[in-house]
Order: structure tokens, then sequence, then C-alpha cells
């Protein structure tokens, strides 16, 4: 159990520069996940906090002490592996077994006869001999402990590997896509087990993942790094809610975020093609923006009040407990396009190809600058234009809220 | 029982002649052990003995010569030579194949290089260098030129380089020593190529004339191949089957250690470290 503190993090790999800057500070017992896409640095982060890899410059902290420079075995981390990188010449027993032979016992007691000469060294056997046997049970890997990793299975490969990170009760947890490898079935069950097994034990986490059900389902916190920079910290409904940067924003969510160009000029929020007004706004910052819309957040209907835009459905995906409605925006531009999420059985009152009109709820805005950060603009004076249509309950397409993590 | 297809039976036909006539030689030698002399040069086909004289040869051969030093001389020597392969060829590949330190690929390169000189071509400064330092017509000398291995390092680097590095960072967070985790993970792992190796190395050093015969020059320290060298040229002519004894007697060993490894050796010529 410990606070860590990353601070100001820089690693490149020759003229690469794979991590830019990190900051980053994690509770003690949270669970903390960094999201990320494939490739921006998440393993070189993991691997740099427990002492693997060497970084360029910044500090980590854990408990108050810097750990820089500090060899993996002093620092009293345990990794999962997402290869789970088991002893294969080893049983079961052995793999979990090592990490405690190599730290409890001297180099002269893990001689093979000492067990037979020295009573010190028998009772530290035994010892040892039940912390496995307590692992395995805590996993529930009991029956495997005489296999050898080649005769298991993923998932109990996977036991394997976690059993071996708790049985020396470290300081950190550090979780490498450590669900990447098990069918969707099994990566479900072993999520909740895993959260379980961390609140238990009262152990800090962090848990690499690229994949947002995981991130948003297991963490206290998400971490979204892009690129060899934190984009946001946060839980998931603030990540989702209020994404700091557009790349937080696209990165969240099922399907994307919509995004499109937008201007702000006088006060007006509008597309930047078709120049239709999306809001309205008092704080005066004129210029380019980016719109962002998340799918549920659109209501398509039917009628066509003031205000609303008119689009054409060009593709429709049927889920089962969602419907997804493909569309364009404005009969001469067709090159903007974006999608819906509404109620399956929305999707008998409209007909394929059909126009209709599109508004989004009061609050469902997001406006970033051309950089990809955030506009804060205050809630009062971002008025939505199509607000008034949407009291009109009775013809909206799209009735019922809709959960915000998709059931993936 | 299934019937054998034409395809299996000819196949066998192919591989019974093959290796019929690879061991042909080594059939009479052991044939000509158990004849007595004039049977010998009465000549005939048959490698089965008419008149069988195996126990006079065979005693005779390790009468006349110290056979079986000449063996103890073979064990010493091959195994020095082995042992310290090992000591100083593991450690090498492993650094090359998984620690990360500048020179390493020129190391490389002269590894590889090391790989195209034959013995021959450094034997003499070897063996000016042994003579300078008093240690010719040692077992020092029979064993030093060949400790370090290249060819060692180069099979092992191969094999390494099929270790995942997660196993290596996992031993390391499990508070290994970069030594243990040499002990304790790649020493196991490479085992079925460290066999192959031992094998290689045994069967070449233990049959090496060339090298024994430059260096040494007291009879005590004859390998098995100077011995059956000192046999035949003593008593050239009339005692063939003590002569044939003797041959037995000293490839022996091998052929026996070859039967008994013989599944290991084939799966570290055929198998990366990890199965599955
Ligand atoms: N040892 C290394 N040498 C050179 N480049 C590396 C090394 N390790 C990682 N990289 C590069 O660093 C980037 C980030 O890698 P990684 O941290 O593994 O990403 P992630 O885990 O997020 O997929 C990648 O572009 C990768 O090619
Ligand atoms: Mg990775």
């Amino acid at each position: 159990m410990a606070h860590i503190q990353i601070q100001d993090l820089n690693k490149s790999f020759g003229d690469t520069s794979v991590l830019r800057g990190i900051d980053l500070s994690i509770h003690e017992g949270e669970f903390l996940a960094i999201l990320g896409p494939s490739g921006c640095g998440k393993s070189t982060l993991l691997r740099i906090i427990a002492g693997l890899e060497t970084h360029d410059s910044g500090h980590v902290r854990m408990g108050g002490s810097i750990m820089d420079g500090l060899a993996p075995k002093a620092r009293d981390v345990a990794v999962v592996f997402q290869s789970y990188a088991l002893y294969p010449h080893m049983t079961v027993a052995q793999n979990l077994a090592l990490p405690l032979v190599m730290r409890e016992t001297t180099r002269v007691q893990r001689l093979p006869f000492m067990g037979h000469i020295s009573s010190v060294v028998k009772r530290k056997r035994v010892d040892i001999q039940s912390a496995v046997e307590r692992a395995a049970a805590q996993v529930r890997i009991a029956e495997l402990l005489d296999r050898k990793p080649a005769q298991l299975s993923g998932g109990q490969r996977q036991r394997v590997a976690l059993a071996r990170a708790l049985i020396r009760k470290p300081k950190l947890f550090l979780l490498d896509e450590p669900l990447s490898n098990l069918d969707a079935t099994l990566r479900a069950s072993t999520r909740t087990e895993i959260v379980q097994l961390q609140k238990r034990l009262g152990t800090t986490a962090i848990y690499v993942t690229h994949d947002q059900t995981e991130a948003m389902t297991m963490a206290d916190r998400i971490a979204i790094m892009i690129d060899g920079r934190v984009a946001q910290v946060g839980t998931a409904r603030e990540i989702y809610d209020r994404p700091k940067d557009v790349h937080a924003a696209l990165f969240v969510g099922t399907p994307k975020m919509n995004l499109f160009d937008g201007r702000i000029d006088g006060g007006v929020v509008r597309l930047a093609k078709t120049g239709m007004v999306l809001a309205h706004t008092a704080d005066a910052i004129d210029g380019p923006i980016r719109v962002g819309i998340r799918p549920e957040h659109v209501v398509l209907k039917t009628e066509f009040d003031e205000g609303a835009i008119p689009v054409v459905e060009t593709h429709r995906e049927f889920l089962g407990s969602e419907a997804l409605i493909h569309f364009g925006i404005g009969g001469g531009a067709p090159d903007i396009s974006g999608v819906a999420r509404l109620d399956p059985d929305a999707l008998d009152k409209l007909a394929p190809g059909q126009t209709v009109s599109a508004c989004f709820r009061p609050g469902g805005l997001h406006l970033f600058d051309q950089s990809g950060l955030r506009l804060e603009l205050s809630g009062e004076n971002l008025s939505p234009a199509a607000t008034t249509a949407l009291s009109d309950k009775e013809t909206a397409l799209d009735e019922r809220p809709i959960p915000i993590i998709a059931g993936i | 029982m299934k019937m054998p297809t034409r395809f299996q039976i000819t196949r066998l036909a192919i591989l019974t002649l093959v290796a019929t006539l690879l061991l042909l030689p080594y059939i009479y030698m052991v044939g000509f052990s158990l004849k007595p002399v004039d049977e010998i040069f009465a000549g005939g086909l048959s490698p089965l003995p008419r008149e069988f004289a195996g126990i006079a040869n065979y005693l005779g051969a390790l009468e006349r010569e110290p056979l079986l030093r000449y063996l103890a001389n073979g064990v010493i020597v091959c195994a020095g030579i082995l042992f310290f392969q090992l000591l100083f060829a593991v450690p090498c590949a492993y650094a090359m194949a998984k620690l990360r330190f500048p020179g390493r690929s020129l190391m490389l390169g002269i590894v590889l290089f090391g790989l195209l000189i034959p013995i021959q071509a450094t034997s003499l400064p070897i063996y000016v260098g042994l003579a300078w330092t008093g240690l010719a017509d040692t077992y020092t000398a029979l064993i030093v030129p060949f400790i370090s291995s290249v060819f060692a390092v180069f099979l092992f680097y191969q094999f390494l380089r099929t270790i995942p590095d997660d196993l290596l960072d996992a031993a390391r967070l499990d508070g290994c020593s970069e030594i243990s985790i040499i002990v304790r993970i790649v020493l196991p792992l490479i085992m079925p190529a460290a066999t192959a190796f031992g094998i290689f190395s045994v069967v070449s050093h233990w049959n090496d004339l060339f090298w024994p015969l430059v260096i040494t020059r007291s009879p005590e320290l004859n390998t098995p191949p100077l011995g059956i060298l000192a046999f035949r040229s003593e008593e050239a002519g009339d005692s063939y089957g003590e002569l044939m004894a003797g041959t037995a007697i000293i490839t022996a060993p091998l052929v026996i250690a070859f039967l008994l490894a013989q599944r290991r050796f084939i799966e570290g010529i055929s198998l990366g470290a990890l199965k599955g």
C-alpha cells in the first residue's frame, strides 16, 4: 500500500519520444486504470514504475520516497504481464514460491540440502509452502499446484500470474493488459474478480489497458493517455461527461462522439460547413472550434421545429438493446456525417432514407478549441437553439434514456 | 494389426540399407574383436566368429596398453572442456541476447567471425604460448584452448532469443539477481540445447587427434585416439583382434552416451527453449 506520485516523467527511445511530461498521482489503495490506444507508452510507463526501464528525467515516488534508479526487486512492486510470464519449467507451486524463496531466504539457505540440516530453513520452507497454498486458494487454483504452465488453460495461467503477484504482499500491483488474451466471457468475470481481490487486499493498483470497458468498469479513476501524455484523469463519469480534450472525448464512448467543425461568431455557435445554428452563448469568443455531441444526445424527430437540423439517414444498425442511425447533414452537403443512438423501437417510426430533423439534448454539446482543449463556456450562456422543441416529447423518436456505458 | 503400406515398407528398406552401410565398419570392428587372428586373416565375409576369442582379445588389449587410463584421460579432458565451455558460453550468450550494453553488436560480429576460424589456424600461436608458459604436455594444455567456444555462444544466443523478455523481467521483480536468473531460469530452459551442444563437444574432443598429438608427448597423457595410435604402431601386423578390441573399448563410451542422451539430443536440435 502506498501513495504513488509521478512527476514530469520523460522517456525517449533514441529519437522517438515515448513519454512526454507525465504527471500522475495515485492514492493509497486506489485502483487506477491507464487507458490509451496501443503504442501510446502505457507499458513503458508501467515498466518505469516497476524499475524495469530507466527514464530520462522526472521522478517516481512511492510513499514519499524517490524510486529513481532503484532495482526492481528493491521496489516491492508486483507486475502481472500480458503474457503472464510464468516460468515454463516450474510447477505452479514452484512459480508461486519463487518470489518468497528469493526474498525470504539467503543464498546459503536456498541450497537443496539445507532443509535437512537447519531447523530455521525447514520452518521457512514450511511457511512458504503454506503461503503458496493460501495464495492459490485466493484465486481458486489449489488443485493445479502440481501442474506445469503448459498444462493450464489461458484463464488458469492468468490466475497463477495473479497469485504470484499477490503472494508476497507488495506495496503496488501493476497489471499490463492482463485480460487481453482471454475470451470475452472469461474477461467479464475476471474483471470483477480482480477488482474484488484488490479491494479486499487494499493494495494500490495501476491497471493498463486499451479497452475502455475494462477501464470504466474496474477503475476508481482513469488516466487517459494519448501519445505519451496524460490527457485527463478522473472517474469514468467525469471523463465521459466532461472530456477535457478532444482525444479523450473520442477515445471514451462507443460509438465515438460525433465531432463537427464549427465556429463561433457574435455569440452564435454554428456548423462551419452549412452555417446551421447549434447554440447561443454570451461569451464573446469568436473563431473556429470543434463541436462534439455524443450519439445518445442526438435526438431525431419526424417533425421540423424551428432551429432543428435536417438530416438524411444513410445507414442503420440494430444492436438489440439499442439502435444506431448514421446520418448525413443537410441536403446539399452530405459530407458531414454523424451517428445517433436511439431506442430500437424508434427504428420502426423511421423509414430508411427519410429526411428527419435532428436536435440535441441540453448540455449534450462539447466545444473544443483548435488545439483540442475543451472550451468552458458557462452552462447558462450555452443555450441550445432547439431546447424548446425537446419538451414536445410526443414526437421524439428517442424517448427512453439510454445507459451511458454500452454493454460490451 | 494394420498392414504396413507399400510406402512404409520401401521407406523401412531404404533406411535399413543406409544404416547397415554406415554401421558396417563398426560391425566388422566388433566382429574382428571377437575372432582369433588366423580367422581374421583367413578372410570370409561373416562378421560372426567361428571360434570365439573375444575374452582373450579384450584382456590382451587391456594388458598391452593402459586403455583404461586413456579412457580416463578422455573423460577428464572432455569433462573439463565441456564444464568451462558451459561456464563461459551461457552467461556470455545471455548477456548478448538479453542485456543492453554498448558494443553488443560488435561482440556478436566477433563471435560470428570466430565461427569461421579453424583450430589449425590458431594452433601454432597457442602452442607457442603454452610452451612458453611451461604448460605444454599437461592436462591444462589439452583443455585450455577449447574452453571458450564461439559455437556454444552462438548456439545459446540463438536459443536464448526465443525466451521472452517478460519472463526475465518477472524473475527480476521476484527478486532474482542476474546470476540467479541464469541459474534458475535460463539454464533449465536451455537444457536441451546444452545437451545437444554437450554431445557435439564431447564427440569432437573425444575423437580429436590433432591437438593432443601436437601438444602432448608423455604417454600418460594419451587421449583415446592417441592410445589407438600407440597401440597400432607398437604391434603392427599380427594382433588385429586385440587392436579391434582396443578400438571397441575406446569408442564404446561415446556410443553408450549417445544412446542414453538420444532423445534430449534430438529435442535440443529441433526445438526452441519454450514448447507450445
Ligand atoms: N525497448 C524499446 N526500444 C525502442 N522503442 C520502444 C521500446 N519499447 C517501446 N518502444 C516504443 O515505444 C512506444 C510505446 O510503447 P509501449 O509503451 O509498449 O506502448 P503501449 O503499451 O501503450 O502499447 C512504441 O512506439 C514502441 O515502439
Ligand atoms: Mg503495452
